[in-house]
């Protein structure tokens, strides 16, 4: 199938609101496909549909029209439980602030998804341990987020996200709470991980950090503006 | 599995913070679930005692008064003719069924021996054969005999502690009391009774019934009650029937009359304390699911709180990959858990409490399974219910949106 060829494949996408008089089109006409083990920055203004775009992707919200195939299955066609499997399984989000569970500790926060697709009680300590000492907490997996820096709890939110091998990283403005060091850290461990064979999607609206990215998706008012292949 | 733990853990530790929160809104559930389980402690102890006590009257004894046991209709009743010894006697010449007929007049006297006094002593007047309608034995002695009782002497079997207040152990037969004033020859003295519903059995004295009217019949307009006990037990209702045609006849009834006389079991007893006591424990259930439901409905509150608080955790349970139903499962699970810490508090306080009731008071209680599995059980079921809703909620909660609550 031709679907095969590419991971995602998006056509004639449109999400529109209507809160008053006024619709707006927070996504206005987007096609796009992504293929394996890219590295994708997604840029544009405040308010031109970067989140809007993600959440779509991450199978976290359903376009008003148009179709998305991920992996080859049409996702317009899944129900509720169909869906939280896709997102268990074939995605992992991770979120401008954070979003740890903040009585838990740090391994139980990456064993979180694991326990959702019923992996047995050993390999997911065993798992859970790799994915925090892959990115560098090794030492912290008994903290809970209240005693973990702004990075840190990124990391451990990254592990989560990588910890079931999904098939896409999608990050919505991942730097956005962080410092300018840290914020080159949490890069330079993405393009570790696309350099391992992960396929990324990075929101962001600083040049500095789209520069880690192979491709860059500039979006204005709901539209693909400019869609470029680094030195392409 | 794994679910159920989180859940718990997750319930426990909100539980350890939110303290005041949690007690507070577990008092409705620990009130409805101590007011059950004490209850049904107390009535199940209260039931078993009620039972030993009554059984220890005879069941194959019938009693024949101007009265009915416990519910009657005391206006019309008290109109009746009295009984009188002829309707004994015309009994025991006729019946067919009965064993012992005995005529009784309870009294009341005080007894004295020297400087010693016994007050408010039951004095009961009967024939010889009341030895044997009344388990009335003595230990030691004798009862009194036929020709005693037909000369109306002054001979006395003490009840245990009357003996026991005015003697020195083993020295009351042969010596002279004086009851009421008048010379009586003890003859025997019973063996130790006990008590019933608080009442001693062992401060009685007994004395041949002309004996008695001749000085302490003070309920003349009453008559006399006459006890029977039937040949077999088996045949209660049967003698029953055979004395009321008897009695009728005696009294000269026309058909369609009622009867004027009222022939009464220990059942009737037990009959009527069991609809007391079942109406009693409607009541109180009706209490306790009230107050359940008001726990029921602080628990729901504090679930939909709850549920608020940790909109964004909800949002990223399902962007990681919770179904709606696991969300569902896991408030539910929570709401259960907090019930259930409510009801085990409830259980403990309840038995604490029945437990006290029966140590200064006469009312045993007994702690059985059955109250914990209702206790648990009822505080369980109410989780559930009422953290349907706010676990609905939870679970229909919109990923994006829940993600974005601030
Ligand atoms: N739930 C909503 N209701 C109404 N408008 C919305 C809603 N969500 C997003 N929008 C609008 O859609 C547009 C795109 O939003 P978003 O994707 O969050 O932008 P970005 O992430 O690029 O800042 C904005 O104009 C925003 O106001
Ligand atoms: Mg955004």
């Amino acid at each position: 199938m031709i679907m095969d060829e590419y991971l995602i494949k998006i056509e004639d996408l449109f999400k529109t609101y209507q809160p008053g008089e006024e619709v707006i089109h927070a996504l206005n006409n987007v096609s796009l496909t992504v293929k394996r083990n890219e590295y994708i920055a997604v840029m544009g203004a405040s308010g031109s549909g970067k989140s809007t775009l993600m959440n779509i992707i991450g199978c976290l919200d359903t376009p008003t029209s148009g179709r998305y195939f991920l992996n080859g299955m049409n996702v317009a066609g899944m129900n509720d439980v169909q869906l939280a499997s896709v997102r268990n399984k074939e995605i992992g989000f991770v979120f401008q602030t954070f979003n740890l569970l903040a009585r838990s500790t740090a391994l139980s926060n990456v064993e979180l998804p694991l326990i959702y697709s019923k992996t047995d009680s050993d390999d997911r300590k065993k798992r859970a341990e790799e994915a925090l000492t892959r990115v560098g907490l090794g030492e912290r997996m008994k903290h809970r987020p209240n005693e973990l820096s702004g990075g840190q709890k990124q990391r451990v939110a990254i592990a989560r996200a990588l910890v079931n091998r999904p098939s896409i990283i999608l990050a919505d403005e991942p730097t956005g709470n962080l410092d300018s060091k840290t914020s080159m850290e949490i890069m330079q461990l993405f393009k570790e991980l696309h350099e391992e064979g992960n396929t990324l999607i990075v929101v962001t609206h600083e040049q500095d950090i789209a520069d880690f990215a192979q491709r860059i998706i500039r979006l204005k008012d709901g539209f693909i503006e400019h869609d470029t292949l680094k030195g392409g | 599995m794994r679910h159920i733990y989180e859940a718990i853990l997750i319930s426990l530790s909100s539980i350890k913070e939110n303290k005041l929160r949690s007690f507070l809104t577990l008092l409705g559930i620990m009130i409805g679930v101590t007011t059950i389980i004490f209850i049904h402690s107390v009535m199940k102890g209260t039931e078993k005692y009620i039972i030993g006590q009554l059984s220890s009257l005879g069941s194959n004894s019938l009693y024949i008064s101007k009265f009915t046991w416990m519910e009657n209709d005391w206006r019309k009743e008290i109109k009746r003719k009295p009984l009188t010894e002829k309707h004994a006697d015309f009994i025991r010449e006729n019946s067919e069924l009965a064993e012992y007929v005995t005529p009784v007049i309870n009294s009341w006297g005080n007894a004295k021996y020297k400087d010693n006094e016994v007050r408010n002593i039951l004095v009961v007047g009967s024939t010889a054969d009341y030895e044997f309608t009344s388990d009335a034995t003595p230990g030691t002695g004798r009862f009194f005999t036929y020709s005693e009782n037909d000369r109306n002497s002054n001979v006395a079997v003490l009840g245990y502690e009357v003996s026991s207040i005015l003697f020195d152990e083993g020295e009351s037969v042969g010596k002279n009391v004086k009851i009421n004033g008048h010379k009586y020859l003890v003859i025997g003295v019973l063996p130790k009774k006990g008590e019933i519903f608080g009442e001693s059995l062992d401060k009685q004295i007994i004395i041949p019934i002309g004996s008695l009217k001749k000085y302490f019949w003070w309920g003349k307009r009453h008559g006399v009650d006459i006890k029977v006990t039937a040949k077999d037990p088996t045949m209660i209702n049967q003698t029953k029937s055979e004395l009321t045609s008897l009695l009728r006849t005696a009294r000269g009834l026309k058909p369609g009359d009622d009867n004027d006389f009222s022939i009464n079991e220990i059942k009737q007893i037990l009959d009527f304390l069991n609809k007391v006591t079942r109406t009693l424990r409607l009541l109180i259930i009706a209490i306790g699911a009230m107050s359940l439901l008001v726990g029921g409905i602080g628990i729901m509150n504090v679930m939909l709180v709850t549920v608020t608080q940790r909109t964004r955790e909800i949002g990223t349970r399902k962007a990681i990959g919770a179904t709606s139903r696991l969300i569902m499962f896991q408030f539910t699970t929570e709401s259960m858990i907090l019930c259930m810490v409510g009801g085990i508090a409830g259980t403990l306080a309840g038995f604490t409490a029945a437990s006290l009731i029966s140590r200064f008071t006469p009312l045993p209680s007994a702690v059985s399974l059955s109250s914990v599995i209702i206790g648990v059980g009822f505080s369980a079921l109410v989780g559930i219910i009422f953290g349907y809703f706010p676990a609905k909620k939870a679970a229909d909660l919109n990923p994006i949106e829940a993600l974005r609550y601030e």
